[in-house]
């Protein structure tokens, strides 16, 4: 039965959804497509609530993707990558270069001030179905700025695709929820791939701090208290350290790029919780892990965590804990049975082994689902 | 005496095949081991190998004994596939090529200052051999190295570069521009390194203030770009075609 993931993603206001790869060549390509292809039936489709607001003819679906994708080759391979296709209607940001490299009929809307090796990154829209090719935004600044226009020309869903493992894309702010990619490049049988996944479901599914949702019987008590007083550090982009009697400190955000954490000048020995704006790293981690108590880590958001499971294990293993500040949630995880290669783990044994590690995340079989 | 040049066959570019002897006779030449020994069998093997390949009429024209039970073996053969070379297209670094002194007066009229560059082989890659042609002042191919260009302040950190260390070098000393080099590609992990340090950049603020650029055998442009990095180059590439896109880039993008 298929997973109205269209559906889902509406019910709960989500109108950006990045794709991330667990590995690469994780099926991100055939998960976009699967999501362009429920979007463009959710019109016509009286079970959805899209019906309500559009009429007959599909959800308006706006496409970039941070790298580029739609190439007929894979770029390490060289095999054959599937397309992206795209219905008409739908409003593409890509260069200049790549668009014209698309077989479908496009209308130009706008070129955005976002230059690339491509040419300069434009807005257009399909108006016949075809193949497009994505590419020109390479930072996430430029991810905001294109979603913003993509939005202003009447994308009413807008899906931004990633490239090989980068999360870059998957913040919070920038999309509402991320679908994770996953194929057997992560091991070769259903439950090896499930066991390199956990890891990365779990990073998603950390609890905010302070978080209101499901986790508030497990929160601590001071954890609202924390995170107002680190409000304003994290504000001003600031590394914070705060301690259960109240005192709160603030440290440029790379002021531990050169030197351990906890050796900063007045570092707290007391300090409860600290909040990293930037990247958390094996590094970091170790630097922090010796603190005489438990101490809640606060990422900005999962796609900062850059630790190693080992790292994370250490971390857990020494009594401490990890938390992000705003989380982001997971749409589904895609499942794509078929290697790169060639060959194909079992469906259904690789749908059950995710599941099972996916808690309340759907997960869908991309390659097989009728959207 | 008749018009030699009329009579040399004409290649059709939309069905290109390998040229040996005469135009599009498909001939390859390719090599490989097999663990296996060296004998009879193990040319056997390799002509069915070649011939699943899709090769025509493959011929083993070289086998010798490697050691530990291994064979090492060259085949010609014939291809019997065409492209349309015609109607490719691929994403390539746009930035006209200027040389040494080009380079360097871009940089004083165009951007003013010097620049800071930062170069290293990251991951476990112990090669710098990618990193040190395009960096050392010697250069490489006659061509000097940013180390000894006037307007740039390189600093080659070497091989087995952490991405974090590299980040540490690129904030310490305000870096305008960084080149990783990958050499080691075995199981991609190069794709990983390159990666992860498009994504570090990102989450420490720094990836819009820099032109991100890396090399190495198996990089392509097209593949740097799906990694988000500005540009990428592959085998033969020398100091003023990094430079070059560089100073452009940092022009084009309004970081001089």
């Amino acid at each position: 039965m298929s997973v109205d993931l269209v559906g889902r993603a509406l019910m709960r206001g989500w109108r950006r959804i990045a794709f991330i790869g667990a590995s690469k060549h994780a099926g991100k390509t055939t998960a976009v497509n699967f999501v362009i292809r429920q979007a463009q039936a959710a019109g016509r489709d009286p079970a959805t609530l899209e019906e309500r607001h559009t009429g007959a003819g599909g959800l308006t679906v706006g496409l970039c993707s941070i790298g580029l994708d739609g190439e007929r080759l894979d770029t390490v391979l060289g095999v054959p990558k599937p397309d992206i296709v795209v219905p008409a209607g739908a409003l593409v940001a890509s260069a200049e270069e790549a668009l014209a490299q698309s077989d479908a009929p496009l209308e130009w809307l706008e070129v955005l001030p976002i230059g690339s090796p491509l040419g300069d990154v434009a807005i257009v829209r399909v108006l016949e179905p075809g193949r497009v090719m994505l590419a020109g935004v390479r930072q996430r600044v430029h991810v905001r700025l294109v979603l913003d226009r993509l939005t202003a020309h009447g994308a009413q869903l807008c899906l931004v695709d990633g490239a090989f493992d980068r999360a870059a894309a998957a913040i919070p702010g920038l999309v509402d929820a991320a679908v994770l990619a996953v194929s057997p490049v992560l091991g070769r049988t259903p439950a090896l791939v499930a066991e390199a996944v956990a890891p990365m479901v779990a990073r998603f599914a950390l609890p905010a701090l302070a978080g209101e949702a499901a986790e508030a019987e497990a929160r601590e008590a001071w954890e609202a208290a924390a995170r107002a007083a680190l409000t304003g550090v994290r504000d001003r982009g600031e590394i914070g350290a705060w301690c259960l009697n109240g005192e709160t400190r603030g440290y440029p955000a790379r002021a531990a790029m050169h030197r351990l954490i906890s050796a900063l000048p007045g570092w707290p020995a007391g300090a409860r919780v600290v909040y990293v704006p930037g990247a958390v790293t094996d590094r970091l981690l170790e630097g922090l892990r010796g603190h005489p108590a438990p101490l809640y880590l606060v990422a900005d958001h999962p796609a900062h965590l850059f630790a190693t499971t080992r790292a994370v294990a250490a971390w857990y293993a020494a009594g401490h804990a990890l938390r992000v500040w705003t989380p982001l949630p997971l749409l589904a995880i895609a499942a794509n049975p078929h290697h790169i290669l060639g060959w194909d783990l079992p469906r259904a044994a690789l749908i059950e082994a995710l599941q099972a590690v996916a808690g309340d995340v759907p997960v869908i079989d991309a390659c097989a689902e009728e959207a | 005496m008749g018009n030699w040049r009329s009579e040399i066959a004409k290649v059709d570019l939309t069905r290109v095949r390998p040229y040996g002897d005469t135009m599009d006779d498909g001939k390859v030449q390719l090599s490989f081991s097999l663990p296996v020994p060296d004998g009879p069998e193990a040319v056997e093997a390799a002509r069915q190998l070649a011939a699943k390949m899709g090769l025509a009429e493959p011929v083993v024209v070289h086998h010798e004994d490697i050691g530990e039970g291994f064979t090492f073996l060259i085949l010609y053969g014939r291809c019997t596939h065409t492209v349309d070379y015609a109607h490719i297209q691929v994403p390539k670094v746009d930035a006209p090529r200027m040389t040494f002194d080009e380079i360097n007066r871009f940089i004083r009229e165009r951007i003013g200052r010097k620049i800071t560059v930062v170069g290293a082989c990251t991951g476990t890659d112990a090669h710098t051999v990618g990193i040190d042609a395009i960096m050392n002042m010697k250069g490489y191919h006659g061509e000097y190295g940013l180390e000894r260009y006037p307007e740039i302040q390189a600093y080659n950190l070497g091989s087995q570069v952490d991405n974090e260390d590299l980040l540490r070098k690129v904030v310490e000393v305000g870096a305008d521009a960084i080149l990783v080099s990958q050499v080691v590609t075995q199981k991609d992990v190069h794709i990983h390194n390159l990666a992860a340090l498009a994504d570090l950049l990102e989450a420490e603020g720094l990836r819009e203030r820099v032109v991100l650029v890396c090399g190495g055998p198996r990089i392509t442009h097209e593949l740097a770009l799906e990694l988000g990095y500005d540009a990428g180059f592959g085998p033969g590439t020398l100091a003023p075609d990094v430079a070059s896109f560089i100073v452009q880039e940092m022009v084009r993008r309004g970081l001089a």
